[in-house]
């Protein structure tokens, strides 16, 4: 401990580098969504004042400062065209927080500037709300901190030099005694009928299956890993060769894109289907399957649902094709609840004008036309012309891959005949036009197929990699049945590679060499790991909105409070808490123990250990070394040793350092 | 401990049997340049001791027997007329000089122990409006007999507190009063001491006890101590500034005689009572004798560690 005198107390400097350390630690994650010319200013002004510290002749001209502020500010504007909105805004609270301390010399700035450390430490959530980040803001907090309190030990006595984890201490002190308070806020803080945060702008990249369907567009997202949805189900499971995830059929094809037009703006009553099919329920037991699906932003204007819905909230229209349409387009994060019948029939009579348009086709593509006319012709009806075509797929050399060669003009043709290499569209694509060539009626269905389960959360991971395209081919009298061309093609087809690396449909082709997914490794159970916390994240924090609010107040028993109520609870639990803490921090204060206390204490106690003498709270370290020594036993050496450098470190020298304060302690407690 | 004090140490003991507590703590007590008060029944040995140290360390002394007609004068020395030059003489009384033993205190009136407290104080001697100071070293030796002995005026707290250390001695041990029994006659014994040391070499070694360095932590224990003496209904008053300086003083003196430069906890506690003991006026005489309850403190608290 050093004394210092009142005048070098006053002109004691402001400890700049703590204070910038904090400033960096909060900007950092902002740096990779402002401009980058704001980040190497900021980065260049903290290393000018650095510099000044350690030059103290050195300083920034005031004109200088002003030049740099103004060219700032243009700056943004000249990036942005605008200086409000969020990321204009923020780019220049970034900008203005970093130049602040150019001008900090006093402990009113060091405090302002801290202050606004918080504030800006919460900006980083307008741009990702992503559990990781939340577990970053640790770091700036303690920085902060710590900046605070060295801020405050200067008009103190002593300044000490801390260690690392010292500083971690004192300032995790702080930051624990906050954690209560936070919790009361968020669970009482009146709520908005939204997730947390919402900002414009904030789902641009999100993407998805899209609304139309051209070669090259689903293989696309299958090299994306990222989720598209999670989704639990309630009871029992389908099995995995069910898991056919319905988003929309495509129904129009102009010889390049398939694509999706309204035919009736119609919407099915679920429950008049649910009663005409009841019978039919009844009778083969058809399983119904209800669930809950946290649907990623697509910017589609579809749900997700298990093949075939007949149950979806009530803000999505169940349409007469059996896919969810909602009004609006999805840009947040949705959550709901569905109820799906895989073996429902659907439509078991179509009118002459709906056979038509599910039967049209541009022209083109002669010699599959040619084909299409030949094999129905020879088959005995409908159904077995599609087994047929689905087993020349098996037989005949047809390849799944994702690199397809390139078609030509006339892209069936090109695929079914020369190529036969695809992938799920390229064979949904072609069956679709084979069925409509020989005049079934057909159509083309994309969403998802598959999922991961991940055994932690009990959900169902669904990823941009799961998305898959397959047909609907409709038979008289049996209404829409599935049919996955890309399930037909022969095993030893499918590029090993793929599989191997992308996991790609592996669950469609399950008599495969098993690929184990028995025992997850460590990456995968990590990836599981960190899947599950990010739902919980998104569960809890994020989608904490008023109706859960109200549910979990209505589980507390305080349900029908008004808002204000809720503030005075909330502002009470918070004074009374603050009360105990003071208590406890007065009585703390008073017990605080220094680092020399804690080995003595240490040694005390491994004296009642080791050689089983009792020692009482008057006994001095030189009675304690002489009982030691009358014990004559040499495994005592090392306490008397210790207890030597007690006396040393304690009662000897005036001002003991700490470093070798510290390395008593460490010394100490290795004694066993 | 340092050769010189070592051999006074040895020599003492010699003389006073089974009873080195007491000589280390009247060597403190010298060292520290404090006075000593030894309170005892008579013929315990205190003016064997007194005597032995103020040969021993080669210092000359002066015995003052304290009684009721005892005057302040008797103590301090008085003028008298000279005949020859017409003028008055100071004549020099027994605190003149480096040792004195001041048998049976408490004997005296006020009057005339005030006379050589003040001495003791302030090392020096105002009569008749000329200031004489004392010599150097200044030891003041004073015996007590217990209170309730029948004709002794008590000296008043503000008094005892002059003294650094007060001391007892106590019985000697069965086997150490047999020995004295068949032992010779120890006023011979004192006579035949060899000066182990002289003044100068003296006064450094009180200087050298008085650099004899105090840590924070060890200031930190004085200060519990000494608010706990405060704080206790057992006493009338606390330890005044004056006591806690008094205690660290001979703290010092007494790690001194330990051979270390620093001050221990243990050497606080080592001179606690003598120093404390005479200074706090116990309320309730029924109980525990007041050097017991003083005692009983040092017990109860903790070391800071």
């Amino acid at each position: 401990m050093r004394s210092v005198s009142a005048e070098a107390l006053k002109n004691r400097p402001l400890p700049l580098i703590p204070i910038i350390v904090a400033q960096q630690c909060v900007l950092l994650p902002l740096y990779f969504y402002i401009p980058v010319w704001i980040a190497l200013l900021n980065t260049l002004v903290a290393g000018v004042v650095i510099y000044s510290t350690k030059n103290k002749r050195f300083k920034v001209a005031r004109w200088l400062k002003f030049v740099i502020t103004v060219l700032a500010i243009v700056g943004v504007y000249l990036v942005f065209n605008k200086i409000s909105g969020k990321d204009a805004g923020i780019s220049l609270i970034a900008a203005m927080y970093g130049l602040k301390t150019l001008e900090t010399d006093k402990t009113r700035d060091a405090n302002l500037l801290l202050s606004l450390s918080f504030f800006i430490l919460t900006a980083g959530f307008l741009f990702s709300s992503s559990p990781l980040i939340v577990l970053y803001q640790i770091v700036p907090i303690l920085a902060i901190l710590n900046a605070f309190v060295t801020i405050h030990s200067l008009n103190t006595q002593a300044v000490f030099k801390k260690s690392f984890v010292q500083v971690l201490k004192e300032s995790g002190r702080y930051l624990f005694a906050g954690l209560p308070i936070m919790g009361i806020l968020f669970v009482f803080f009146p709520r908005l009928d939204g997730p947390l945060w919402r900002m414009p702008g904030v789902s641009q990249s999100a993407s998805g299956i899209s609304d139309r369907m051209s070669p090259g567009e689903i293989s696309d997202l299958q090299l994306s890993d990222k989720v598209a949805f999670r989704a639990r189900f309630d009871k029992k499971e389908p099995s995995s060769i069910d898991l056919y995830w319905r988003v929309l059929t495509l129904n129009e094809y102009d010889g390049l894109y398939w694509f999706h037009t309204d035919f009736s703006e119609e919407a099915i009553d679920s429950k008049v289907v649910q009663k005409n099919n009841a019978g039919e329920i009844k009778d083969k037991k058809l399983a119904t399957y209800s669930y809950q699906v946290v649907l990623e932003p697509t910017r589609l204007n579809y749900l997700v649902s298990l093949d075939k819905p007949v149950k979806m909230p009530s803000m999505g229209k169940i349409k007469q094709d059996y896919t969810t349409q909602v009004d609006y387009r999805l840009m947040n994060r949705t959550r709901y609840h569905g109820e799906s019948i895989p073996g429902l029939k659907i439509e078991p009579e179509l009118s002459v004008e709906q056979k038509l348009r599910y039967t049209q086709l541009p022209s083109g593509n002669p010699k599959s036309r040619q084909l299409a006319t030949i094999l129905r012709l020879e088959a005995l009806n409908d159904e077995a012309y599609i087994n047929q075509l689905l087993s020349q797929i098996n037989q005949e050399p047809y390849f799944y891959t994702l690199r397809p060669p390139i078609m030509e003009e006339d892209i069936v043709d090109s695929f079914w005949f020369d190529k036969k290499k695809g992938f799920c569209e390229h064979y949904a694509g072609a069956l679709v036009f084979l069925a409509r060539a020989a005049n079934i009626p057909a159509r083309v269905v994309i969403g998802y197929q598959g999922g991961e389960k991940n055994p932690l959360s009990d959900s169902w991971l669904v990823r941009y990699s799961d998305a898959h395209a397959w047909t609907e081919i409709w038979f008289a009298s049996k209404g829409w049945i599935r049919i996955d061309p890309t399930a037909a093609i022969a095993n030893h087809r499918i590029e090993k590679s793929l599989l191997n690396e992308y996991r790609q449909r592996d669950l469609l082709f399950d008599s495969l060499e098993a690929i184990d997914i028995e025992e997850p490794g460590f990456i995968k159970n990590m990836s599981y790991w960190a899947d599950s916390l990010s739902h919980n994240w998104n569960d809890w924090v994020l989608d904490f909105n008023s109706k859960k609010q109200f549910d979990l107040f209505k589980k507390l028993g305080i349900s029908g409070l008004n808002d204000k109520q809720i503030i005075m609870l909330m502002l009470g639990l918070v004074t009374i808490f603050l009360i105990i803490l003071s208590f406890k921090k007065f009585r703390f204060a008073v017990k605080k123990e220094s680092e020399i206390s804690q080995g003595f204490r240490l040694i005390q106690k491994k004296i009642e250990k080791q050689a089983r003498l009792k020692v009482t709270g008057c006994e001095g370290p030189l009675q304690l070394k002489q009982k030691l020594i009358a014990l004559n036993d040499p495994q005592h050496n090392n306490l008397i040793r210790v207890l030597d450098e007690y006396i040393r470190l304690r009662y000897q020298e005036k001002e003991a350092e700490l470093k070798s304060i510290n390395l008593f302690l460490k010394k100490t407690r290795r004694i066993k | 401990m340092q050769p010189q004090l070592e051999n006074v140490y040895k020599q003492l003991n010699k003389i006073i049997l089974g009873k080195s507590q007491q000589i280390k703590l009247a060597l403190v007590c010298l060292l520290a340049k404090g006075h000593l008060l030894i309170e005892d029944l008579p013929g315990m040995g205190k003016t064997t001791l007194a005597h032995a140290l103020a040969k021993v360390m080669g210092l000359d002394f002066q015995r003052i027997q304290f009684t009721s007609d005892l005057l302040p004068g008797d103590i301090l020395g008085t003028a008298v007329y000279q005949r020859s030059d017409e003028t008055f003489k100071f004549h020099r009384g027994p605190i003149f000089s480096q040792v004195i033993l001041a048998d049976e205190v408490n004997r005296a009136t006020p009057k005339s122990q005030s006379a050589l407290l003040e001495a003791m104080e302030e090392c020096q001697v105002t009569t008749e409006g000329v200031t004489r100071s004392l010599p150097e070293p200044f030891f003041v030796i004073a015996t007590q007999n217990p209170f309730h002995q029948i004709g002794t005026y008590p000296l008043p707290e503000s008094q005892l507190d002059r003294f650094l250390v007060r001391i007892s001695l106590g019985y000697p041990e069965p086997e150490i009063e047999r020995f004295l029994f068949k032992g010779q006659d120890t006023r011979g014994k004192i006579d035949k001491l060899i000066p182990a040391i002289d003044s100068p070499s003296l006064l450094a070694l009180q200087n050298k006890a008085e650099q004899v360095t105090v840590s924070e932590g060890l200031l930190d224990y004085l200060q519990i101590l000494v608010a706990k003496t405060r704080n206790n209904r057992q006493w009338a008053h606390g330890l005044s500034p004056r006591g806690g300086l008094a205690l660290l003083k001979a703290a010092k003196a007494w790690a001194f005689i330990e051979g270390r430069k620093f001050v221990l906890p243990e050497d606080l506690q080592a001179v606690w009572e003598p120093v404390v003991g005479h200074r706090l006026l116990t309320l309730n005489t029924s109980t525990a004798s007041s050097e017991s309850m003083v005692q009983q403190l040092i017990k109860n608290t903790d070391v800071p560690r």
